[in-house]
Order: C-alpha cells, then sequence, then structure tokens
C-alpha cells in the first residue's frame, strides 16, 4: 500500500460505503465472524450507526443467502451464543470484482 | 458443544426463514394500504372532479380521456413515489447513512439501481395505476390486483433464466397455486367485466412484467446495496422521472401541455395531498420490505408472500372505502365475499409450497418418529 493514512485523519466522506467495505473485507478469501468484521472495520467507521452485531450480522447474513457468501464454520463464544464463520466464494469473489472492485479506502 | 452448536445453528436458520416470511407478508400488506390508501385519494377534492369527467375548480374544462387515463396517473405515481422517496430518505437519515446514500448514487450497484427504478417506477407504476384507474371506474377496482400480482411468478421465472436462481417442481406448483387463487379472488366481481376493466388487466399485466423484471433485477442488485439505500435511490428515481419527465410529456403526447401547470397547482393544494403522504408512506416498506424478505428467504418465496397483495389490495380497499366509509361512497365498495377469502387460504397454500418441500417434510417427520 503506498498510501498510508492515519486513520484519524480520514474523514468519513474519503470512506467507500460502510456495506461496500462489509463485503471487500473478504476479499482475501479468509473467514470472519460478525465481530471480527466489527473490529476491523471500526477504526475508520467507528463512527457508524450501523457497525453494531446486530446490524453487521443482517449485512452477512444477507450476503450469504444472496449466494455471495458462505457459512464455512461454527462455534461458541465465552458468552456460549452461536459465532458463524462466513468465507467469500468464487460468485462473490467475481461480483464484487466487477461492480465494486475499484472502490478503496486507500488505507 | 458440537450439539450446543448444531441446535442453535437449526434455531437461527429457521428465525432467518421466518423473519424473511414476516417481512414479505408485511410488504404485502403495505402493499395493500398502499393501493387502498391510493384509491381513497384518488377519489378526494379536485381529483374526483378530474375522474368524473366534469369541469373542475373554478369552471375548468372537462379533461379529455387520455389526459384523465395517463396523465393523471403519472401525477398521482410521481406524488406518491417521491413522498415515499421523502419517507425513505428519512429513514437513511435516521440510520445516519446519508453520506452512504450519496456515495452508492455514483456507484455502479447504485447506476443498476436507478435503471431498475426506471423499469419499476415510470414504466410499471404508472401502468399499474392506469389499470387501476382504469377498473374503479368501471366499478371493480380489486381486479387488477391479482392481475399485477403475476409479477410474483414472472419474477421468479426471470430469476430462473438471468440468474440461475433455484427453481424446482414444488417452487413451480406453489407459483401456480398461488396464481389460481389470485385469479379466485379478483374473478369474482369479473361479472362488471367491461371494455375499461379490460383495459385495467392489460395495464395490470404491464405493470406485473416490469414489477417482475425489477424484482429479479433489483433484488439481486440490492446484493451490494444496503437494502435501506437502495429503496431511497429507487423511489426518489422514480418519483423524479414520474413527476418531472413522464407527467409533462404523456401531457405534450396529449397535445395539452397547457394543463400540466394547472394539474401540478390544484394537486399540490388539494385537500387530498397528506392521503398522497399516507400512501407514500406505505409505498416504501411495500418496496424495502419486499427487497428484504427477498434477499432474506429467496425472491421465489419472497415474491409470492409479497404476492398475498392480491388479496391485501382488495381487502383494505375495501376497509378504508367501504367498512371505514372514509371516502363517503361505501356503497361503491362491499365487503369481500367469502370466495375472496377462501382464494386468499389457497394463496397462504401455494406460498408454503414454495418455502418448503413437502416432500422434506415427510422425510423430517418419518426421520423424527
Amino acid at each position: 500500500m503506498t498510501h498510508t493514512v492515519a486513520t484519524n485523519m480520514v474523514s468519513t466522506e474519503d470512506l467507500m460505503p460502510l456495506y461496500y467495505a462489509i463485503l471487500k473485507h473478504f476479499v482475501d478469501g479468509q473467514q470472519y465472524c460478525t465481530q471480527d468484521v466489527i473490529d476491523a472495520l471500526k477504526p475508520l467507521y467507528g463512527s457508524y450507526k450501523l457497525l453494531n452485531p446486530k446490524d453487521v450480522e443482517e449485512a452477512l447474513a444477507t450476503a450469504k443467502e444472496n449466494g455471495l457468501l458462505d457459512e464455512v464454520a461454527y462455534d461458541l463464544n465465552d458468552a456460549g451464543a452461536l459465532r458463524v464463520y462466513f468465507q467469500m466464494n468464487d460468485f462473490g469473489q467475481d461480483m464484487v470484482d466487477r461492480y465494486i472492485g475499484k472502490y478503496s479506502n486507500l488505507v | 458443544m458440537d450439539q450446543q452448536v448444531a441446535i442453535l445453528r437449526e434455531q437461527r436458520r429457521k428465525s432467518y426463514l421466518v423473519r424473511g416470511i414476516a417481512f414479505a407478508i408485511a410488504s404485502g400488506m403495505c402493499y395493500g394500504l398502499y393501493t387502498g390508501t391510493l384509491t381513497l385519494a384518488e377519489t378526494q377534492g379536485v381529483w374526483g372532479e378530474w375522474f368524473a369527467g366534469t369541469e373542475w375548480g373554478n369552471g375548468n374544462p372537462a379533461l379529455s380521456a387520455f389526459v384523465i387515463t395517463f396523465v393523471l396517473a403519472a401525477l398521482a405515481a410521481g406524488i406518491n413515489d417521491v413522498f415515499s422517496g421523502i419517507w425513505s430518505v428519512i429513514v437513511c437519515a435516521k440510520n445516519r447513512q446519508l453520506g452512504d446514500l450519496w456515495k452508492t448514487i455514483k456507484t455502479r450497484p447504485g447506476l443498476i439501481m436507478m435503471v431498475c427504478a426506471i423499469v419499476g417506477g415510470p414504466l410499471a407504476t404508472i401502468a399499474y395505476i392506469v389499470g387501476l384507474n382504469s377498473a374503479t371506474s368501471a366499478g371493480n377496482p380489486g381486479v387488477i390486483v391479482p392481475i399485477a400480482a403475476l409479477n410474483c411468478a414472472i419474477g421468479a421465472i426471470l430469476g430462473r433464466v438471468f440468474f440461475k436462481q433455484e427453481l424446482n417442481g414444488h417452487k413451480i406448483v406453489g407459483i401456480i397455486i398461488c396464481l389460481i387463487a389470485g385469479a379466485i379472488i379478483g374473478g369474482t366481481s369479473f361479472a362488471a367485466l367491461g371494455p375499461e376493466a379490460l383495459l385495467g388487466c392489460l395495464f395490470a399485466f404491464i405493470a406485473a412484467f416490469g414489477w417482475g423484471f425489477e424484482g429479479c433485477v433489483a433484488g439481486f442488485g440490492t446484493i451490494l446495496i444496503d437494502y435501506r439505500i437502495g429503496i431511497a435511490i429507487r423511489q426518489i428515481t422514480a418519483g423524479v422521472l414520474e413527476l418531472f419527465v413522464m407527467f409533462p410529456l404523456l401531457a405534450i403526447l396529449a397535445g395539452e401541455a397547457q394543463v400540466v401547470p394547472q394539474l401540478a397547482a390544484a394537486a399540490f393544494t388539494s385537500p387530498a395531498l397528506p392521503i398522497f403522504m399516507l400512501s407514500g408512506f406505505f409505498a416504501m416498506p411495500a418496496f424495502s420490505f419486499w427487497y428484504k424478505g427477498n434477499s432474506m428467504c429467496g425472491a421465489a418465496l419472497g415474491m409470492a408472500c409479497n404476492g398475498m397483495y392480491a388479496f391485501w389490495g382488495p381487502f383494505f380497499i375495501w376497509v378504508i372505502m367501504g367498512l371505514l366509509n372514509i371516502g363517503g361512497m361505501a356503497a361503491d365498495y362491499p365487503p369481500l365475499s367469502a370466495i375472496q377469502w377462501i382464494g386468499a387460504l389457497i394463496m397462504v397454500a401455494g406460498i408454503f409450497c414454495i418455502a418448503i418441500n413437502p416432500a422434506d417434510l415427510f422425510k423430517t417427520s418419518k426421520g423424527g418418529a
């Protein structure tokens, strides 16, 4: 990455929409649960009202239902609640690449 | 622990399906409320005079048939959709999504959403209101609603063709059952069928095709857009195009461009305006819950649950106009007949067929025994 910007200098003006950022978090092919996504996006999107467990979970489950993500693993968190891990499949990679591939936050 | 995970997974799967169906059904109910309040709005104040084909306002000449059929439909659709766009933007503002809304408009998925809105808005919504108005003047506003509900089947078929969405045997059976139920609900009053009602049915079918196309393409496009942002883009695009392009354009086509400022001024100062605000308010969840339901439980099931508005449409037209007698014309809007209630139950059975493969149900119960 050639553009390294301290996170506190990035205004939300320069960020891509939150939903794009959530999907693009998965393009590295790794598995993430809802809390992983929230933790990763918090530095940039911390001020977003919809960056909360309920709405991010809904976004991921919707992406899964639409075939972009697969549910690949499950475990229980410390509180004994179900934790679902998602991974982007080939179709998801293709859709993201084709429609929102060129947008980035340059950080 | 594995067992605990399995139990929680099953609970989660069920709640997601149930929530998806609930959203899709709520969308159909809002659709009925939107149709009912819009029908009411179009009987109030100056709208009543326009559709009656009499002099209106302070001695303005009666409108021509073309203006009544098409230009007023565009005006009504535009006012309704602009208001529902405003409501949708308020929802985005509440979620502090206005920045994302603006940014999304400038991206490719946002553009796809706007193209869908062109097909679903100016084309389908105006066709729907032309249909609704023709059927109303034929004395039977309920009749076209089930025809427009065909968009459920058209959407599922287009989804199969374009996006290779799953459409196996039990879903096809379910769609057919829904269509039959829609025909029963609407067909009960086909006795009153005249040329105007036929025209209404034709335009309702055009609306069905437009919405079917939109449902499968936009349902697909919203994969990449938050649905609240998607609906705001959709309603504003549709409303602006209907009000500022289609409404004047149709008047010019009619050779009566001079009516544009007159009608606009009269409509926006009419006491019917708050009722349009209300119909716009119901149109907002009608569409956004539809998108949400589709993406939670798949397009075929989502659209079938939404298609229950084949029942909710006539039902709320009756509740608002007949039962509550809000328009003061209760006699023209009799209660639903027993056969319409039966049709609704059949439709629920059809939706059940699309949702759950009866063969799976049988397997599970055998396995559990």
